[in-house]
């Protein structure tokens, strides 16, 4: 049994019939198939194949033609959807494998559809909206960025939580996730230790002393500093030691703890007691005096590693770990002598002023600002504390902060010993050691020139994996006269030791846990995913991370992030708004889409402009202009030019002067064309007159207008008035527009528009710029109607002849096209798609679907382009025109790479440089249109549907193709190239769409 | 003297093989962390505390400090393997003849974890033969047929020659020092040779172990490569490779075609190492036949 469908004037090539043939003929449960443009040679074919059928006889050659021979009629949902998926799937191909950089959520999560982390590291102003969406999203987080308030931290961990996920940070500097190392890392061994800590240096020293001592880590789970805060009470800390526990690989757990809040620290002990794997435990600013139940506690970064290895080989923990210094002093320094701590890891530096305070019992006094410790001359500074870093690199990056405060901290005669680290790994500089080496070394010489006692010294937090080589660093500080120690620990016990007091640690052993135990929640499955694979990442900030993740078997997609609105916090609350709103919102779009693709533009006609459109067959002077409305005075010199021409050809005025007196006096009443139906290059001059083309769109009818192209040089649209213009424009009026309306009109239904658009985007047109094939297809449709109709023939040959010299001619079929699919479209009065843009020459004006006839404009820009021979931008008129229709469907500068030759106006290259800007326009566009197949673009359909959410959020705007006048009235065009629409016209529409949904916008 | 050959074997179909100076290395911790020392196209060594742990795919050439797998899982844990990296081996005792492991191999990106259960137990002890098995006329002339001296070190390396005659000519257990860590490779030629000697003097309680002493207190002293100096420290407890331990048995039930096997089998241990051991097992017979005055 055979079964038909007919797809009325949905044109394909045939190379993708075939393909959709075989597709179709997969389907169980289909004898066989055939899908074919319904022409005289296919449906022989189809004759042949024993599939024609009552319905294929009744279809033209520009219905595609569906026969399926099968038992059941059923089947024949399984067909349609197939077609549908295919079509749909051939015109929004997605680039596959290779890509590596995307610029936002939607395309990361389609690209890596397989991620398990986000790696966030953008301005922490943004950041936690990053965040959000990126536990929306079903990812786990790990938060480099810093800045964000407690109370979004307390807002997005309990959120995580819910949602089975880890949020690691805010203020992440590093991790290790199933050993592949994350942000600033050092490359160490993995092994059975999992570790869990407030993050940052922290995890580096203890995981490169781990690593330096054979033993290895499997994670490291940064929580950020303020995780055991009582208001976060450690959310993050509790998640990950649960999944640590059920990690089999993990033998050991690690903890590491900025000063806890008491309470916190009390439930975290719980846990860590109740867990069946041993736990080394520090808690930065404590100093236990023994081991609790199932915890040892450490004092220092270094005995917390150390005892970790000897739990991780199945080792007991020994009574003391703090082994000799073996540097030795004969004569301590004198009394008031000093210690300066010049570091770059924050952790570290809490350490020394930890370890000084408790050894020359100093209280623990912050002091100013950027100060671990400053008291009776003794400091240690965090040198990457915003206070010193403001506008300057982080001093593991750069050597310049340290630098110039080892000069100063030099002033001060007390100082006798300097204390610094030098963190290797990612992320870090290249040769920090080697930077910071002439400077310790004039300082140690200039100290022993003037007979001063000066020590400087040193650890290095590295490994012999990392990129600088942990060896090569010890060796050039030390080639500087640094004593360097192997932690930083060691380093501080070492100055002690110089100033006479060396820090005594007692022997510790373990008593007994008498608290309360819990029972440990379950680990979450994502939780259990994440630390038993390899991440895969989304690395949404600095590119520089994606490195280490994937030279040590991670996986990772760049997100090349930038604030969204460009920063604008109004801008992006209203965005984030609309986002819970993007259901409906894209509900509504999808209809004005469908619209948009579904329409039937046929050229119907060609008519008196006064004919088809009231307002100008009133009898009054009524003239229609391009763009949004604009008064006489505003227009440019092209615009003005035009008016005038156009009040000569219909005779209103005898010459300029006239012309002019009248329209100073107001007699003369301006409308947009956009307003009657109808749209205009250039100067959109159109009076009664005019003969324009009537594009109709079968689906409902809607017509739209155009005015015809006069060809090039000295034409009216470009604001030329000369007698050869008027003349021109006459014979248009009697010849031309005649002509083409009788040929138009013996065609039943007219031309297929989409058809002949279909063929011509695959000949090289983009239709805005470039019309050359569209126009000859045209000719070719027309000649034939034209040649045998009863007139002059003459006349009739004048017509072709002009035909056949004006290659843009199909411009202004093309513009009415566009114009009869967006008015159609336009009566969904819903959602943010761009109904209209057109220029005026002083405002560039959008309409959005939602808000019907509103405009909503910015100022134009000029284009920029290539020039005629004695013309330059400086005598370019601003952008002007409504032929931006073009781009309003997704053609013209939306559609450049169908016809890559255009980018040389704007001194680029070609198809690959025509390839980025469609991909751009993509960014802000819905969908694409499988109407208009662009082969250049692997059949991808033009662009459809320019977003102003999507505007707005990247700040990329439409790119408009387009011919360039001069901005003196009379001489015409000068050259051609491309214009960016202005974004604040999308970003007014954005405000006004947002208050019209009820979204309350708040200024500030 | 008194023969003693009460050996427990395992179950040869068991897929993975293990041999018994290993159990007790694994049985010393709950878990043992051990780090990826070596890889070659058919083994790879791990190092715990000094002690290698050869791991392939031939269960005939298992290594007295050895497991061997399946090639299935042989090729798992290799691509998995990273020289320097850590692999962590929990294992128990099901039985006196199987063990379960438990593998886990941490390389960056991923953790590999390889279960393997009733891993047989080999008994790699070295039994107690009298020198009068080897000494029968069928024994020698299987080993003096086989080509031992021409596949050998000892035959293309002058200095080794040379210390070979001066041996051959008059044993003196002090000169025979100079042979450990001669040659070249994993096990040097001359380490091989005086194993095989070594293991001679264990097996048969000849000569009071008079070379066995004399080469454990060099090695106080004297350094050869880490796969030698394991051998040795297994052998001076008593304990050789899969293969001897076959070997000895053939002897002992006067098997000559196992005998001759096994030989051959041996013959193709390294580029020269399974005829340098022989070659110091022939020797040690050849310095007691004259002893005997065979």
């Amino acid at each position: 049994m055979l079964h038909t469908v007919i797809q009325k004037n949905n044109y394909q090539d045939s190379i993708n019939l075939m393909l959709l043939t075989n597709s179709v003929n997969d389907i169980d449960g289909v004898s066989q198939a055939q899908i074919m443009m319904a022409s005289d040679a296919n449906k022989d074919i189809l004759k042949s194949a024993g599939l024609y059928t009552d319905e294929v006889e009744a279809a033209g050659a520009n219905d595609m033609a569906i026969v399926v021979e099968a038992d059941d009629e059923s089947i024949m949902e399984d067909v349609n959807a197939e077609i549908d998926r295919f079509l749909s799937d051939l015109s929004g191909k997605k680039d596959e494998g290779g890509i590596s950089s995307v610029n936002n959520w939607k395309d990361a999560l389609e690209t890596k559809s397989d991620a398990n982390l986000a790696l966030v590291s953008i301005p922490g102003s943004y950041a936690a909206d990053e965040i959000e969406k990126a536990l929306d999203s079903g990812l786990h987080v790990f938060s480099f960025s810093d800045n964000v308030s407690l109370e979004d931290e307390v807002r997005l961990k309990n959120k995580a939580h819910e949602k089975g996920l880890l949020l690691m940070g805010p203020d992440c500097g590093t991790g290790v996730i199933s050993s592949v190392p994350l942000a600033f890392t050092n490359v160490t061994n993995p092994g059975n230790i999992g570790i869990v800590a407030a993050s940052g240096t922290g995890i580096q020293e203890a995981t490169t002393i781990i690593d330096r001592l054979g033993g290895g880590v499997v994670h490291a789970i940064g929580t950020g500093g303020r995780d055991l805060n009582e208001k976060v009470q450690a959310t993050t800390m509790l998640d990950a030691i649960s999944g640590l526990e059920e990690h089999d690989p993990t033998d050991v757990i690690l903890v590491i703890s900025k000063p806890p809040a008491k309470e916190v620290r009390d439930n975290v002990m719980k846990t860590l007691q109740s867990l069946s794997k041993p736990v080394v435990a520090i808690f930065l600013g404590e100093k236990p005096s023994e081991h609790v139940g199932n915890v040892a506690l450490a004092y220092t970064l270094e005995e917390a590693a150390k005892m970790a290895v000897d739990l991780a080989n199945g080792d007991e923990i020994k009574a003391n770990y703090n082994d000799e210094i073996d540097f030795e002093v004969t004569k301590p320094l004198p009394e008031g002598k000093t210690v300066k701590g010049l570091y770059s890891g924050g952790t570290l530096a809490s350490e020394a002023a930890t370890l000084i305070s408790d050894a020359l019992s100093l209280d623990n006094v912050k002091g100013e600002e950027g100060y671990i410790l400053n008291t009776h001359g003794f400091q240690v500074m965090d040198l990457g504390d915003d206070v010193y870093t403001q506008g300057k690199p982080h001093p593991m990056i750069d050597p310049e902060v340290r630098v110039k405060k080892l000069q100063e901290v030099l002033q001060d005669e007390t100082t006798g010993i300097i204390l610094l680290d030098v963190v290797l790994g990612y992320g870090s500089h290249a040769d920090m050691a080697g930077a910071l080496a002439p400077s310790i070394k004039e300082a140690l010489s200039d100290a022993k020139a003037n007979d001063r006692e000066l020590y400087v010294i040193g650890s290095v937090v590295g490994t012999d994996h990392d990129p600088q080589n942990y060896a090569d660093a010890v060796a050039k500080l030390e080639d500087a006269g640094v004593i360097v120690e192997t932690s930083n620990a060691r380093a501080i016990r070492l100055a002690l030791k110089l100033m006479g007091k060396e820090l005594s640690i007692a022997d510790k052993s373990f008593v007994d846990y008498d608290g309360e135990k819990v029972s440990v929640p379950a680990a979450s499955e994502q939780v259990v995913e994440l630390l038993n694979n390899p991440p895969r990442v989304i690395n949404i900030g600095i590119e520089s991370f994606t490195e280490p993740i994937t030279a040590f078997g991670g996986e990772a997609l760049q997100f090349s992030w930038r604030p969204k609105a460009g920063g604008n916090k109004k801008l992006i609350r209203i965005l984030n708004e609309l986002e819970k709103r993007e259901d409906e919102i894209n509900a509504s779009n999808d209809k004005v889409i469908d619209r948009l693709k579904n329409s039937q533009p046929f050229l119907v006609d060609a008519k008196l402009a006064k004919e088809v459109i009231p307002e100008l067959n009133t009898g009054e002077k009524v003239i229609l202009h391009a763009g949004p409305p604009i008064k006489f005075e505003n227009m440019t010199g092209p615009m003005q030019g035009s008016v005038i021409g156009a009040m000569l050809f219909e005779e209103w005025a005898t010459d300029e002067d006239d012309a002019m007196r009248q329209l100073e006096a107001g007699e003369v009443t301006f409308i947009p064309c956009h307003h009657v139906g109808a749209v205009g290059p250039m100067g959109g001059i159109t009076s009664a007159n005019f003969p324009v083309f009537v594009v109709e769109n079968k689906t409902d009818g809607t017509t739209g207008y155009c005015i015809m192209n006069e060809g090039i040089g000295e034409v009216l649209r470009f604001g030329a008035n000369s007698p050869a213009v008027i003349d021109r424009l006459r014979w248009m009026r009697d010849v031309l527009g005649p002509i083409l309306g009788q040929a138009l009109r013996t065609h039943e239904e007219g031309l297929n528009l989409n058809v002949m658009i279909a063929r011509a985007i695959g000949m090289g047109d983009e239709f805005h710029q470039r019309n050359i094939a569209a126009s000859l297809v045209f000719l070719k449709e027309i000649t034939p109607s034209i040649i045998t109709l009863d007139a002059d023939e003459k006349e009739k040959a004048e017509v072709i002849q002009f035909l056949a010299d004006t290659d843009q001619f199909f411009l202004n079929i093309m513009m009415a096209t566009g114009k009869s699919m967006v008015d159609y479209a336009r009566k969904i009065k819903e959602g943010t798609v761009v109904t209209t843009m057109a220029r005026n020459g002083e405002n560039f004006g959008i309409r959005v679907a939602a808000l019907g006839d509103e405009w909503f404009n910015g100022p134009v820009n000029t284009p920029n382009g290539l020039y005629f021979t004695g013309y330059s931008a400086e005598l370019a008129n601003p952008d002007i025109g409504d032929s931006a229709i073009t781009e309003t469907v997704g053609v013209g500068g939306m559609a450049m790479i169908a016809a890559p030759g255009v980018t040389r106006f704007i001194g680029l290259n070609g198809l690959e440089d025509a390839q980025s800007i469609s991909e751009e326009m993509a960014q802000i566009s819905i969908t694409h249109n499988p109407n208009w197949a662009i082969p250049n673009w692997d059949f991808q359909g033009a662009t459809l549907g320019i977003d102003i959410r999507k505007v707005v959020e990247t700040g990329i705007t439409p790119i408009i193709n387009t011919g360039i006048a001069h901005k003196e009235a009379g001489v015409g065009q000068i050259g051609a190239g491309t214009v960016r629409a202005p974004l604040e016209a999308f970003e007014k529409a954005l405000v006004a769409y947002a208050e019209s949904v009820g979204i309350h916008v708040d200024e500030n | 003297m008194k023969t003693n050959l009460n050996k427990q074997y395992a179950d040869r179909s068991s897929n993975s093989l293990v041999s018994d100076y290993l159990t007790k290395v694994f049985s010393s911790k709950q878990r043992l962390m051990a780090r990826v020392d070596s890889i070659f196209e058919n083994g790879f060594n791990l190092i715990f505390q000094n002690q290698l742990i050869f791991v392939g795919k031939d269960s005939n050439q298992l290594s007295a400090f050895g497991l061997s797998v399946p090639t299935k899982t042989f090729i798992e844990m290799k691509n998995a393997l990273v020289v320097g990296q850590q692999v962590r081996i929990k294992a128990t005792f099901t039985d006196k003849q199987e063990m379960d492991m438990s593998w886990t191999i941490y390389t960056k990106g991923k953790v590999v974890q390889i279960d393997m259960d009733d891993v047989g137990i080999v008994d790699t002890t070295l039994p107690k033969i009298s020198i009068d098995y080897f000494l029968a006329d069928d024994v020698l002339k299987a080993l003096q047929k086989s080509s031992i001296w021409q596949g050998s070190g000892f035959a293309t390396t002058e200095y080794l020659k040379e210390k070979y005659n001066q041996l051959i000519e008059k044993w003196d257990n002090e000169l025979a020092q100079a042979l450990i860590g001669a040659g070249i490779g994993l096990t040097p030629s001359g380490d091989d040779f005086l194993q095989g000697f070594m293991m001679m003097e264990l097996v048969t309680g000849e000569n009071q172990a008079k070379l066995t002493q004399t080469i454990k207190k060099a090695l106080d002293h004297r350094s050869t490569t880490k796969v030698s100096e394991n051998y040795y420290r297994v052998l001076l407890k008593g304990h050789v490779n899969y293969a001897w331990t076959q070997l000895f048995e053939a002897v002992y039930h006067k098997n000559m075609s196992e005998i001759e096997n096994i030989i051959s089998d041996i013959q193709e241990y390294g580029a020269t190492s399974g005829n340098d051991i022989l070659l110091g097992v022939l020797t040690f017979l050849k310095v007691h036949q004259d002893t005997a005055e065979y």
